[in-house]
């Protein structure tokens, strides 16, 4: 794994509840006064929409994970009838990453296509109180980047700035230590005047450079300047004293030699950083999350529930209307497999009490998929919201069709941005390039 | 089991230019206007393999290996596009705790010696111009130094001299001076000429990946990077070096997509004689290979049309079997390669099995390499609505180049016809890069065609005609001088850099011109040396 990273915290920690470190009593004060927590999981080649969507009585093959369990089922909301509205290069596995959550026309060339603006999560981060949580927001996921140099592009799907990708965290080992290490040791205090004085001579750098960018180059710099605001509100938050409170934080990552590149390994993985990034919520370190299964057309081979093929070329594309029903099957089987994850994360949630609900209550997941069919079809994108978003989402428990009644004109993703941005408690008349778009229809 | 492959389908033009304006004849301008430069002053933020190496020089082999930094972006196959690597959250986490280990592992007594008789703020005052200067790779402003004067006053209390120094080291370990190469030059309106410094520092990380060592630092400071003449004999000295001959290798493995080939994996069910053992053999061959070819020169011909190789005893016996002349008695022996069957870097196991599938060649993904980094044409990924058929490895009926030719039905042909018979010209190569006469008891027809410019209907058969055709091609050589110069200038081309780009195709006239003349005419050129002030 990493030299510095450092085994004897991992064996220190033991997966049971503990006294927390100081740090995240402070971040919990704080947590009275915090809008949802939001999640985006984004999972990847389209699915099987036929045994997406839920039937009469609120069940579906796929997404029964969550419809079946009881606690689940009533604060889950389908979202039928979504069209991801994206254009300019790149394919349909490129536009659901560079588009769907920028809502904005993508910068690089066809075969090389980025995000051409921020994404939902940084843009919510930028005009929520995020300061005081020690990461504002996280952006994790497995095998996000098992194939960087031949396409760099699909690593992650959140970006700062034009082609500017926030990278995806996919070693637990790594995030553990960010989330949960204690870093260095002496009085706390020292530590921190310490701390701050490289911070403000690094800050006074920054501003003296600024003056000598033109306007592209000084955006560069914003986004150094917040990542070391938010260093220092780390640094401040970790290293402040208080008195302890219990949260429960998730056990040791297994020990070393863990591949994060190797197929067989993704179940283990998923569930490592979930766990771990569902603790990060829960404890309030964070308030804001990303997470990728795979990059977009991945071919996780899914040996681990009896497959063990190519799922993107032997069984997403394949998966034609009126095909192969096998193939039918076995793309149904790796959607509720993903379900079963994102069901798991909802659980752990909904675990941890928090105000007059759980956890959950007071966050939005949603679950969505960059493709909405494997044969690289943009139309009705398998969507689904989990959680009650603080009691904005007021009916949860159904399958909505944003369609619009008459027309049959598709909802977009641009009003699916506009809906969670209200659902985070921010006024949102459109998204992206489509400010005037409106949230979808019916869902709050 | 069956397979699928996206066959790339063509609704609109298939052809544009990369980046995000369309393709502008390159003119050459009018002699008397020049070029201007392009590239705004900017920042560029280190390459991870950078900020490595850059530490290592500062601290020596006895720091921990840099590492956890999250992934750089590949833009066009390079890591070092200066829009895209920026300083996010997780990587401005790992430079501090990187800072922190490296500053708790300075030797102090002898970095920062303080004698009896000076004191401990000139000791420290002395410290923060040294190192600084190390890390920043040019003098420190004597207010930078004042100002970390305030950070050592912060570190020495309570933890004394030491301490103090420490939190310098740190603090200068994450300045953006530090973490980023400043193209800024003396600032103005227009156009602005970089600093001796700054052009050190860019010469420095384009040929070798680091800031200037021992030699450019003297350069510098004896005034001798003020002329295109200072700067040719600095570039010819570091090409000279082992250091910038491995760091040349690291280009063409970016732009031949062989970065993946560490990492890749076969299907073992299909391909029973890949082992991890064959991939590590073939990842070593390939950079045997390259060394050979950038010490002979780096020619085009040198790199694309080697009849030398080093293959290691496995990939010899399994995959090569008749196509070297000789069989190597050790690892990494050289031989010469059969250059009816094979000849340059394309023709080596390495190459033809990254860009292969898991279980089968892949006709497409070679085609693209040929016709996107090679001839620098652009191709659209597939537009949405299609139904894309598929390719099925269990027909054991068919050759793939059988099953491929079939799918391409006529909406997909506007894009495929670009791809697919370039990589059909290879089919006689399997997915490991093994020569095959028949596939699936089928004789292999291994006839392709290069299209595109000049090079339209260039027929070949096979990886060693391929490279004769591309050797004979302008089309090749003005695309590997773009490539070049993107990754030199750790960008993309815009409409304002059609008129360096024209310059410079002229100064690589042939396959066998020796890659040193492309630099120095690179390094060379006004927009190298010069930015432009960006509003």
């Amino acid at each position: 794994m990493t030299e510095f990273f450092c085994r004897r915290d991992l064996l220190r920690a033991v997966g049971a509840t503990l006294m927390l470190p100081p740090f995240l009593r402070d971040a919990m004060a704080a947590a009275a006064e915090l809008p949802p927590r939001l999640v985006l999981f984004m999972w990847a080649n389209g699915t099987h929409l036929d045994s997406f969507w839920p039937d009469a009585n609120f069940r579906s093959f796929i997404l029964d994970p969550l419809l079946d369990d009881p606690e689940l089922r009533p604060r889950t909301t389908v979202i039928q009838g979504v069209r991801l509205d994206a254009e300019g290069n790149g394919n349909e596995h490129d536009r659901g990453f560079h588009s769907f959550w920028t809502g904005v026309t993508p910068v690089g060339s066809y075969s090389d296509s980025y995000g051409g603006g921020p994404s939902l999560d940084q843009i919510v981060r930028a005009r929520l109180p995020l300061a005081a949580l020690p990461y504002p927001t996280l952006n994790c996921g497995v095998h996000a980047n098992v194939q960087a140099p031949k396409n760099g592009h699909r690593t992650s799907f959140s970006y700062v700035g034009p082609k500017q990708p926030v990278p995806t965290q996919i070693d637990p080992y790594r995030l553990y230590a960010a989330l949960f290490r204690m870093r260095g040791s002496g009085d706390p205090m020292t530590r921190l005047r310490h701390k701050r004085s490289v911070l403000d001579f690094v800050a006074e750098d920054l501003r003296l450079l600024r003056g000598r960018l033109g306007t592209e180059e000084r955006a560069k710099l914003e986004i150094h300047q917040t990542s070391l605001r938010e260093l220092e509100g780390r640094l401040t938050a970790s290293l402040t004293p208080g008195q302890g409170t219990s949260c429960a934080r998730p056990g040791e990552p297994m020990p070393g030699g863990l591949d994060l590149r190797a197929d067989a390994n993704v179940p283990v993985l998923t569930t490592l950083m979930m766990d771990l990034a569902a603790a990060a919520l829960t404890c309030n370190l964070t308030r804001i999350v990303t997470f990728q299964f795979g990059y977009c057309g991945n071919g996780w081979r899914f040996g681990w529930i009896g497959i063990n093929q190519d799922s993107h070329g032997a069984i997403a594309h394949l998966d034609l209307p009126g095909g192969d029903p096998k193939i039918a099957e076995q793309a149904s089987r790796i959607g509720r497999w993903t379900t079963e994850q994102v069901a798991h994360f909802a659980r752990a949630l909904h675990a941890v009490p928090d105000g007059s609900g759980t956890a959950l209550d007071n966050s939005l997941l949603v679950f969505s998929n960059e493709n909405a069919t494997g044969y690289h079809s943009l139309e009705n994108l398998p969507i689904a919201f989990v959680g009650g978003a603080g009691g904005r989402l007021t009916r949860p428990g159904r399958m909505v069709d944003v369609r619009h009644p008459t027309s049959r004109a598709w909802g977009t993703n641009h009003q699916v941005a506009t809906t969670v941005t209200r659902l985070m408690g921010l006024e949102a008349e459109g998204f992206g390039n489509r400010p005037a778009c409106g949230p979808l229809q019916g869902v709050v | 089991m069956r397979r699928a492959v996206v066959l790339l389908l063509c609704a609109a033009g298939c052809v544009g230019a990369i980046g995000e304006t369309p393709p502008t004849p390159l003119e050459p301008p009018p002699a008397e206007m020049g070029c201007r430069p392009g590239t705004p002053a900017r920042l560029r933020r280190l390459t991870t393999d950078e900020y490595a190496s850059v530490v290592a020089d500062l601290f020596g082999a006895a720091v921990p290996r840099i590492s956890g930094f999250p992934l750089d972006p590949r833009v066009n196959g390079f890591g070092n596009d200066a829009t895209a690597l920026v300083v996010s959250g997780p990587f401005l986490d790992e430079a501090g705790h990187a800072a922190e280990e490296l500053a708790a592992s300075l030797p102090i007594e002898r970095l920062a010696p303080c004698p009896a008789g000076q004191t401990e703020k000139d000791c420290a005052r002395a410290f923060a111009h040294g190192f600084g200067q190390r890390a920043y790779g040019r003098p420190m402003a004597a207010s930078e130094v004042e100002r970390l004067g305030s950070v050592f006053e912060a570190g020495r209390d309570p933890g004394g001299y030491q301490e103090g120094v420490r939190l310098m080291a740190e603090a200068i370990l994450q300045s953006p001076h530090f973490l980023y190469a400043t193209e800024l030059g003396g600032g103005g309106a227009g156009t602005t000429r970089l600093t001796q410094w700054e052009l050190a520092s860019r010469l420095s990380f384009f040929l070798t990946g680091a800031r200037p060592g021992p030699t450019l630092r003297a350069a510098v400071e004896a005034g001798r990077l003020t002329d295109a003449d200072g700067i040719e004999t600095e570039v010819r000295h570091l090409l000279d070096t082992p250091r910038a001959r491995q760091h040349l290798r690291g280009f063409f493995t970016a732009w031949l997509g062989l970065d993946d080939l560490p990492f890749m994996t076969k299907d073992g069910s299909r391909v029973a004689e890949f082992t991890r053992q064959l991939r590590d053999e073939m990842t070593l061959e390939v950079r045997r290979y390259l060394d050979h070819a950038i010490a002979a020169g780096a020619s085009l011909a040198a790199i694309f049309g080697g009849t030398l190789t080093f293959p290691g005893l496995e990939v010899a016996r399994v995959v090569y079997e008749n196509d070297i002349l000789t069989k190597p008695a050790v690892d990494g022996e050289e031989v010469s390669l059969d250059t009816r069957r094979r000849k340059g870097i394309l023709s080596l196991p390495g190459t033809l099995a990254t860009h292969s599938t898991v279980d089968r060649t892949s006709p497409v993904d070679r085609g693209l390499l040929v016709a996107v980094r090679l001839l620098c044409q652009e191709i659209a990924p597939p537009p949405g609505g299609l139904v894309i058929p598929a390719i099925d490895t269990d027909d054991l009926t068919r050759t793939t180049r059988a099953k491929q030719e079939s799918h391409a039905a006529a909406s997909c042909a506007g894009c495929h016809d670009r791809i697919d018979p370039i990589g059909f010209g290879l089919e006689n190569m399997d997915t490991l890069g093994r020569y095959r006469a028949t596939e699936n008891n089928k004789p292999v027809d291994s006839s392709g065609e290069l299209v595109g410019s000049e090079l339209d209907f260039r027929k070949f058969n096979g990886p060693a005609e391929l490279a004769d055709r591309l050797l004979a091609s302008n089309t090749f050589r003005e695309c590997f001088v773009t490539q070049l110069w993107r990754y030199a200038e750790a960008r993309l081309e815009t409409d304002a850099d059609a008129c360096v780009l024209a310059d410079l195709k002229q100064s690589l006239r042939t396959a066998d011109d020796p890659l040193v003349t492309l630099i120095v005419a690179l390094t060379r050129h006004p927009t190298f040396t010069s930015r432009r002030n960006a509003p």
